[in-house]
């Protein structure tokens, strides 16, 4: 097992590798010169060269990117224009908030979306089977942002059942926590439960025409035996990849919902560096996120050599 | 309205057969009208005794296996009519839940490919013991041994490591001891075997063949054995029954076959045979293909193909009688000398 | 990385050979099968015709709307649907009906710029990926592996950062950041049509690359590649909505419905209707899409056929 994580993680280097590539190249594509408008207006040529030596801008790139790389790994990911704090610690404080909204969307989704799933996948092609199909195409259909206004309506303003916007940490106050993030959870999840939906129901579908689901049947086996011993457990894999997506996915939609939900969490900053030209602020975000993504893919691939004996063998 | 076997022995032995499968019809929804691809199939297996069902793909020899079990795809599948007597009970009224009682306890069956029809996913020692755990309420413990006893019967060396590994460590041969190994685990009186050999070597297919005759004798254990090699049968079985488009065509000891079948499909098939020191004579085939079951000649269904056929043939519909212990399905069987192969 | 969703996805969308036995179906081709399939769809049928409904809508704009999308009346804010206008006015006074028809031209349209920019890099990319194999698939997989990682809204809005505001470049930045998924698509249909018989009969009796490519390839990938860009658009779409909503896309005073959206929220306690209008436009839009993208993948897919009720015999067996 050991063995397998550390040939994937060897794998990731190269993505890695490219992943700041990419970050970095981001930077270049600002137009302008970062040393001209720091150095502030009326500046002489002589101050702008000064600035642009202190920010290490008159260096071969290949230096700039290496300087830049070795800082990363050291944790040092620059200072943000807009309020000088590191970008490490901006994002420290942001990355649980984000992390606690990612949890309860994806515990929701999950949920709700396998039990639709292997319900209409076990009775494909009835009437149950057209039914979640279609409330998946709906719930797919929906803008995010907009089942999330919609619920802010007549859940908070109307009925006043939770919280309309804001965020309680939950040290804070568990309670709070929680009700404040149930309708962006609704919101950002609803979507990914459908897409679970999907691939929970095709997935079972296509178990279920194997050879050795039939096997199982000749054995005299129950259907409830079968759906959890031979069924559940190979249907899984495309689930788990799936969740896996959705949840790299997750970040992107959250930065809307952060914004219409007043939540301080990673999204959120996103938008504001971006809004702002924050450029060492919208680089980290980027590039945590990107790491991210790769540790979801990492525990999905170690999900799979969990669930299926023959992933263990390579 | 042809005679069946199941009555003939019935009046002439004092014991009843263990399989009686009297008119069974299968048909499949096409989405628009039910397509019938086993069409009034009779037949029967003594207990103990060694029965070869015969046919080309699409001959509805495995249709007729599965449905004997029940395990027919549905919903678009279903069994139209007719009845499947075993020990003493129609399996087609049977309510599902008496039916899983006797699957893989009374009745097992093994399949073709060994390695699509086995979970990929569960150590074969834990497949094999299902079976005992389900019907005989046994401990994991206890199905595990037997299971390991069942893997060493069927002659896979290491039997206890190879219960603890997965199919895909398995080489093709062994996978299907070890299905077989799980067909045997609850002792069923009867084992139908889908085509268990077609996908193995042919050193291993003998090996394999002469495991299914050695458990058939030491347990007395009925085989019903689905296949489209003659050669097979004739090692194997005692008696035969071959099937074409769905029908039953010819019935009988397979050694009275051999010798002196009574429909051309038959002589085709026995004629294709390789024979060893024939010297550089052709290997015969019948040229042609079975007919469509949505398209159907409107007389009798081999007469495309038969070098026998007078016009006659391609206007009535042969029904299958009696003769003797035999039965056949030609128009021309009083008539026709076909030609059969020495045993 | 595992490709397992990909496969699966091609693979559904092969060109399969019924499960049951068939009648004289066997003789249609493959297009005509696919008509037939989807047309006897009725759901599919009907959010086609929607679908339409809607283009035509935004075609015709101009004809439809009833005042001028940006005339500006101050006395008239934020009015509720009345007999004046349709579906109300907005905080400028604007009627929202017009704006919506003029909306819905922009939308859509950035939809299919987005999915086009898509298509133009990703389509040659997979077809050579998968054709040629070797180095350039390797670093083409390995890039766009690379790309994917970034989650797309948020690369979308650095690479608008960098190429500055307007809604060109917001879905050239969507295009961009889409582009890796058809490239994994087209890539993987690839593959599978490489491997069957006839493209090595192909290859044998000597037809050049580009031959093959054009003759036996494109043909056959062209139904999952129809499925996925029918998925993309709608995806694109909403794309365009979180960017415009944002403040990201369009720059007034063009209108999006994302930023209709955006605007109507800021009201929502006194004109919640300034929601409702524009979010309904993006979701049956989507919805239209989806369905028909699933009317696609059913109708390529296996033929599940479910004999009618009455006609199930019952009993024990099967």
């Amino acid at each position: 097992m050991l063995a397998y994580i550390a040939k994937r993680l060897s794998l990731m280097v190269p993505l890695l590798i490219i992943i700041s590539f990419v970050v970095f190249a981001l930077t270049l594509l600002i137009p302008g010169d970062p040393a001209v408008s720091l150095a502030g207006e009326n500046a002489t040529p002589e101050r702008i060269d000064f600035v642009r030596s202190q920010l290490g801008l008159d260096k071969p790139l290949v230096e700039r990117y290496l300087t830049w790389l070795w800082g990363v790994m050291r944790g040092d990911l620059g200072t943000s224009f807009m309020d000088g704090r590191t970008v490490s610690s901006g994002l420290s404080q942001r990355l649980p908030v984000s992390i606690g909204l990612a949890s309860v969307t994806l515990l929701y989704a999950s949920t709700v979306g396998v039990t639709a799933g292997v319900i209409a996948g076990r009775r494909a092609g009835g009437k149950t089977d057209r039914v979640v199909t279609l409330m998946t195409s709906m719930g797919l259909a929906i803008p995010h942002f907009w089942l999330g206004m919609l619920l802010i309506l007549f859940v908070s303003l109307r009925l006043e059942l939770l919280p309309a916007v804001g965020y309680v940490a939950l040290t804070d106050n568990p309670v709070e926590w929680l009700k404040h993030l149930v309708i962006p959870a609704i919101a950002l999840g609803s979507a990914v439960a459908a897409e679970i939906a999907r691939q929970t129901r095709a997935s079972v579908c296509n178990v279920m025409d194997q050879e050795f689901v039939r096997t199982a049947y000749a054995k005299g086996l129950g259907e409830r035996e079968i759906a959890l011993k031979h069924v559940l457990r190979p249907a899984c894999i495309p689930v788990v990849t799936v969740i896996g997506l959705q949840a790299a996915r997750l970040l992107s939609a959250s930065v809307v919902i952060e914004q219409l939900f007043a939540i301080p969490g990673l999204g959120s900053l996103a938008y504001q560096s971006v809004f702002n030209r924050d450029f060492p602020v919208l680089q980290g975000v980027v590039l945590v996120s990107a790491v991210g993504v790769l540790l979801v893919n990492l525990m999905v691939d170690v999900t799979y050599s969990v669930i299926d004996p023959r992933v263990r063998a390579e | 309205m042809a005679k069946n076997v199941a009555e003939e022995v019935e009046a002439s032995s004092s014991s009843s057969p263990l399989l009686s499968v009297e008119g069974a019809s299968v048909e499949f929804w096409t989405g628009s009208s039910w397509l019938r691809v086993v069409d009034q199939v009779s037949f029967v297996v003594p207990a103990g005794g060694r029965v070869g069902i015969v046919g080309e793909s699409g001959s509805g020899k495995t249709m007729t296996g599965l449905a004997i079990l029940g395990l027919i795809p549905g919903p678009a599948g279903r069994l139209a009519e007719g009845s499947i007597k075993f020990d003493g009970h129609d399996l087609a009224q049977l309510p599902p839940a008496e039916m899983r009682r006797i699957r893989g306890n009374d009745i097992a069956m093994v399949f073709q490919e060994p390695m699509r029809s086995l979970n990929p996913m569960m150590s074969i020692g834990d497949q094999i013991a299902e079976g005992m755990r389900r019907h005989w309420g046994w401990s994991k413990k206890k199905a595990t041994n037997r299971a390991i006893e069942l893997l060493d019967r069927v002659e896979i060396p290491a039997a206890a490591q190879r219960a603890r590994e997965y199919p895909h460590h398995l080489s093709g041969g062994m996978r299907q001891r070890a299905m077989i190994a799980l067909a045997l685990a609850c002792d069923p009186k009867l084992l139908i075997a889908d085509e268990p050999t077609t996908a193995l070597d042919v050193t291993v297919q003998a090996q394999i063949i002469e495991l299914f005759r050695e458990l058939s004798d030491e347990r007395d254990m009925a085989l019903l054995f689905i296949t489209h090699d003659l050669g097979v049968v004739s090692e194997l079985c005692s008696d035969l029954v071959v099937m074409y488009s769905g029908q039953v065509v010819e019935t009988g000891d397979v050694d009275r076959v051999f010798d002196r079948p009574t429909h051309p499909y038959t002589e085709g098939l026995l004629q294709s045979l390789p024979k060893l020191g024939a010297g550089n004579r052709e290997l015969g085939f019948i040229p042609g293909n079975p007919p469509d079951p949505a398209a159907l000649p409107p007389g009798c269904r081999f007469q495309p193909r038969c070098p026998h056929a007078l016009p006659i043939c391609e206007t009535s519909q042969p029904e299958l009688l009696t003769i003797g212990d035999r039965q056949s399905r030609c128009l021309l069987n009083s008539e026709l000398s076909l030609q059969g192969v020495g045993s | 990385m595992t490709t397992v969703t990909e496969h699966d996805a091609v693979k559904a969308l092969q060109f399969e050979p019924h499960e049951t036995p068939s009648s004289n179906r066997k003789t249609e081709g493959p297009y005509r099968r696919l008509a037939r399939r989807f047309r006897s769809n009725k759901l599919a049928m009907t959010a086609l015709v929607c679908l339409l409904l809607i283009v035509a809508a935004a075609i015709f704009a101009p004809l439809l709307a009833p005042y001028p999308p940006a005339q500006i009346s101050m006395e008239n804010r934020l009015l509720p649907p009345t007999s004046g206008h349709l579906l109300g006015t907005d905080e400028l006074g604007r009627d929202t009906l017009s704006r919506l028809l003029y909306a819905s031209r922009t939308s859509l349209l950035a939809a299919v710029t987005a999915v086009g920019v898509a298509v133009v890099i990703g389509l040659p990319g997979g077809l050579a990926a998968g054709f040629f194999g070797g180095w350039p698939d390797k670093v083409l997989s390995r890039i766009a592996d690379a790309v994917m990682c970034f989650p797309y809204l948020l690369l979308a809005m650095a690479i608008i950062s960098a190429l500055g505001p307007g809604l060109r470049n917001a879905m050239t930045a969507i295009g961009l950041v889409y582009a890796p998924r058809l490239f994994r698509i087209v890539r993987a249909a690839v593959l599978e049509v490489r491997h069957s018989t006839y493209i090595e009969a192909a290859r044998t009796s000597g037809t050049t690359s580009i031959r093959s490519i054009t003759r036996h390839i494109l043909p056959n990938i062209s139904s999952p590649l129809i499925v996925q860009v029918t998925v993309m658009l709608s995806a694109a779409l909403l794309a365009e909505a979180s960017l415009s909503f944002l403040g990201f896309g369009v720059t007034a005073p063009d209108a999006s419905w994302g930023m209709m959206l955006g605007r109507g929220f800021g009201n929502i306690r006194t004109a919640p209707w300034g929601t409702y209008w524009p979010g309904l436009a993006i979701a049956v839009t989507t919805l239209s899409l989806n369905v028909i993208g699933d009317g696609l993948r059913d109708s390529l897919g296996r033929e599940r056929v479910r004999p009618p009720r009455k006609a199930r015999k019952s009993g024990g067996a099967g």
